[in-house]
């Protein structure tokens, strides 16, 4: 096994590949090319994996071969140049990123690159279709000038060619966890420019394990994003030696949802259902007309996204709003609702991040956050340190809802509400602070527990809420003031009593010294 | 007189790259950040380093002033007996008095009136900053010994009073919040009735 390549060597090579671009381009857009190539430099290196099997088995028998290579997860299509005049075949070779490494002097590089891209996409209709859509490996604007252009994409197939990333070397995982790498990276490197709402590794892994998902359950992501935090659901699945779970992923953005469906294929969830739409105004995920439910939904939604359509969704056809109509500039409770809406009645379970607004905003939001308490379905709100993202300093929230609560549900009987003020744990990083594995675990126990923790925890009963008028702003619940030691006045006043002699002591000394002075 | 006259003025040590923590280092490394508005070193809390070999002059000697060349504040710190092996890091400016008291010498570096004259030296457009050449420059009167031993005397006794003083009110502040309290709530005090 020493030939292997650890996760270590795979991120380095990948994130040096990132300089051809660095500096040239806007990162948000250049991550696009380089997480294109790593998909691309993947299924090429595993097609020439299988091959060289097959060629061992067969031999010569290129037929057999082909005919098993059929059977691929992504099949390698040939590309054929023929002369415009007398139709003879000019150039014919393999759709894959060898062939193109091999052709990487060509003066239409970038040209050739988008033909591989294409007839693969072609190839593999169902599961690629769109993929490559947004990405264009033959922009001026993007890349710059032709001689620019090739030199920078040239530069780019070389790194990609020292990263060995055939099976036989690296591991589905490995190289799945570099794409989630790069994307991590990117994120921080790119800050707000980026545009994206990255959650990071610990909050998605602490969402994961409160939303709690079970063998069997359907998982849905709203606001997927490149699906980091679906990947995190499923391997909580996984890690219970199960692999029945289905994953449902909505995007908005067009590129994003690309970078989440080969984030998919390289983390082997080849059968996850990721929609490109917008999530509050026309939802993909929807079977016969009705809105899919599922046990499980958890997201990071866009933070008070302004504009999310409050105007046009007052008829909505699904009827998500009833219990209100969030506001138009605040889409956090649009969010919430549609969550909450499209997890099974009286068993699904909900999680998500929220800024704190959420938990105290009146007007409209006060009054669908009352009808959610109300009905019975909040479970638990979890506060959590600043700065943990790195697109917003602000402190956030989990919030967790439970339809088994319901009525009718298995936890019908439970009827008060978990405060969990976890804003002091955590470790403080030179951008970004860092939740540990200690600080989720500490969470976690107290959730599972149920149990009240001076300074830390608390549960409230519906009439606790109710008395604060139903805002759920954490300190009223959770008690984390410190009080001053009780003191002893006596012996304060002796403390006083005792500087003020050395004052006097001091006032004295000065005085002869000044008056030594003779000043 | 001028300062260059009574005192060596260098530059700190000039470090090539970016300073690295090395646990194993047996040297600390002084920067501005180690120094406080009260111009009190903490070399505590300095990162250290393994100095390389035949450096030696550069370690810091108890007497010698630290001054603060960057910046609004161009206050100077004196380092006192049993600091350890330490290097003072540029582009602080280290000043080591031969022909004054280093007490009385610091004093005098940190009075409002000298920090005024400092500032009428001082280049650069986004940050201040004083040159060895200025510092060296600067007039400094120089009385006789026994009286530059009483001033600086007379100074680290107005410092204590200033301590004494806020320490005081600190504590009185306590008790009457206390007491006020009390008075509020006739139960012991609760944060969240």
């Amino acid at each position: 096994m020493t030939d292997q390549l650890s996760q270590q060597d795979v991120n380095n090579t990948a994130w040096a590949a990132c300089d051809t671009f660095r500096g040239v381009i806007d990162p948000a857009q250049y991550k696009d090319y380089i997480l294109v190539m790593l998909f691309l430099k993947y299924i090429s290196d595993q097609w020439a994996d299988h091959y060289a099997e097959y060629k061992k088995e067969y031999g010569d028998n290129e037929e057999r071969i082909r005919r098993k290579l059929e059977r691929e997860r992504f099949i390698l299509p040939y590309v054929e140049f023929r002369d415009e005049k007398t139709g003879e075949v000019t150039d014919r070779f393999l759709a894959d990123f060898h062939a193109l490494y091999e052709r990487r002097k060509a003066a239409n590089l970038g040209e050739l690159i988008n033909i591989v891209l294409d007839h693969i996409e072609e190839a593999n209709k169902a599961k690629l279709e769109g993929v490559f859509r947004n990405i264009d490996f033959n922009s001026e604007a993007n890349l710059g000038k032709t001689r620019d252009r090739n030199r920078r994409l040239e530069n780019l197939l070389g790194d990609f060619a020292k990263l060995d990333l055939r099976p036989s070397r690296v591991s589905e995982d490995v190289i799945g966890d570099t794409y989630i790498y790069l994307i991590e990276r990117f994120a921080s490197d790119a800050g707000k420019k980026a545009g994206e709402f990255y959650t990071p590794k610990q909050v998605s892994k602490l969402l994961a394990q409160l939303a709690n998902p079970q063998p069997g359950d359907r998982i849905c992501d709203p606001a997927c994003g490149s699906g980091g935090l679906l990947i995190e659901a499923a391997e909580r699945v996984e890690r219970r030696g199960s692999r029945d779970f289905a994953l449902f992923g909505q995007e908005v953005n067009g590129s994003t949802w690309a970078l989440a469906r080969m984030n998919m294929f390289l983390h082997g969830k080849d059968g996850a259902r990721i929609e490109w739409c917008d999530t509050l105004n026309s939802p993909a995920l929807v079977e016969a007309d009705r809105l899919m439910r599922f046990n499980v939904v958890v997201a990071n939604p866009p933070f008070s996204l302004d504009k999310w359509g409050g105007n046009e969704i007052e008829a909505d056809r699904y009827n998500r709003f009833w219990r209100g109509l969030p506001p138009k500039s605040k889409g956090d409770y649009a969010f919430i609702t549609h969550m909450i809406e499209t997890a099974l009645p009286q068993e699904g379970r909900v999680a998500v991040v929220v800024p704190h607004g959420v938990l105290f905003r009146g007007g409209a939001e006060g009054r669908i956050r009352r009808a959610l308490i109300e009905e019975n379905l909040l479970d638990a709100v979890i506060g959590l340190p600043g700065n943990l993202f790195p697109t917003t300093s602000i402190p956030v929230a989990i919030l967790v809802f439970d339809r088994a609560r319901e009525k009718g549900g298995a936890r019908e009987d439970c009827k008060d509400v978990l405060f969990i003020d976890a804003s002091r744990d955590y470790q403080s990083g030179k951008n970004q602070n860092v939740l540990l594995d200690a600080h989720l675990t500490r969470i976690l126990d107290t959730f599972r527990a149920r149990l009240s923790e001076d300074k830390y925890a608390h549960i409230a009963s519906l009439e606790e809420i109710a008395d604060n008028d139903f805002n759920l702003n954490i300190p009223r619940y959770v008690d984390t003031f410190e009080e001053e030691e009780e003191i002893d006045v006596a012996a304060v006043e002796r403390e006083i009593e005792r500087l003020e002699g050395e004052l006097a002591e001091v006032r004295l000394r000065m005085k002869q010294y000044l008056k030594e002075l003779g000043v | 007189m001028n300062l260059g006259e009574l005192a060596e003025v260098q530059m700190g040590y000039p470090f090539r790259s970016r300073l690295e923590h090395d646990p194993r280092g047996d040297v600390a490394v002084i920067q501005m950040k180690d120094i406080d508005d009260a111009n009190l070193l903490h070399a505590e809390e300095a990162i250290r380093v393994a100095l390389p070999k035949g450096k030696t002059h550069h370690l810091l000697r108890a007497g010698d002033l630290l001054f603060r060349s960057r910046g609004r504040s161009n206050g100077t710190a004196q380092v006192l007996e049993g600091i350890g092996p330490a290097v003072l890091a540029a582009p602080m400016l280290l000043i080591r008095p031969h022909k004054v008291l280093p007490e009385y010498l610091c004093w005098y570096i940190n009075a409002p009136a000298t920090q005024a004259q400092l500032a009428g030296l001082a280049e650069g457009t986004s940050v201040r900053m004083i040159s060895a050449e200025a510092l060296k420059a600067l007039d400094v009167p120089l009385p006789s010994r026994a009286t530059q031993q009483r001033i600086a005397q007379a100074a680290a006794l107005a410092e204590q009073e200033q301590t004494l003083l806020a320490r005081i009110a600190t504590l009185r502040q306590r008790l009457t919040t206390h007491l006020l309290m009390k008075l509020a709530h006739p139960s012991p005090a609760r944060a969240n009735p």
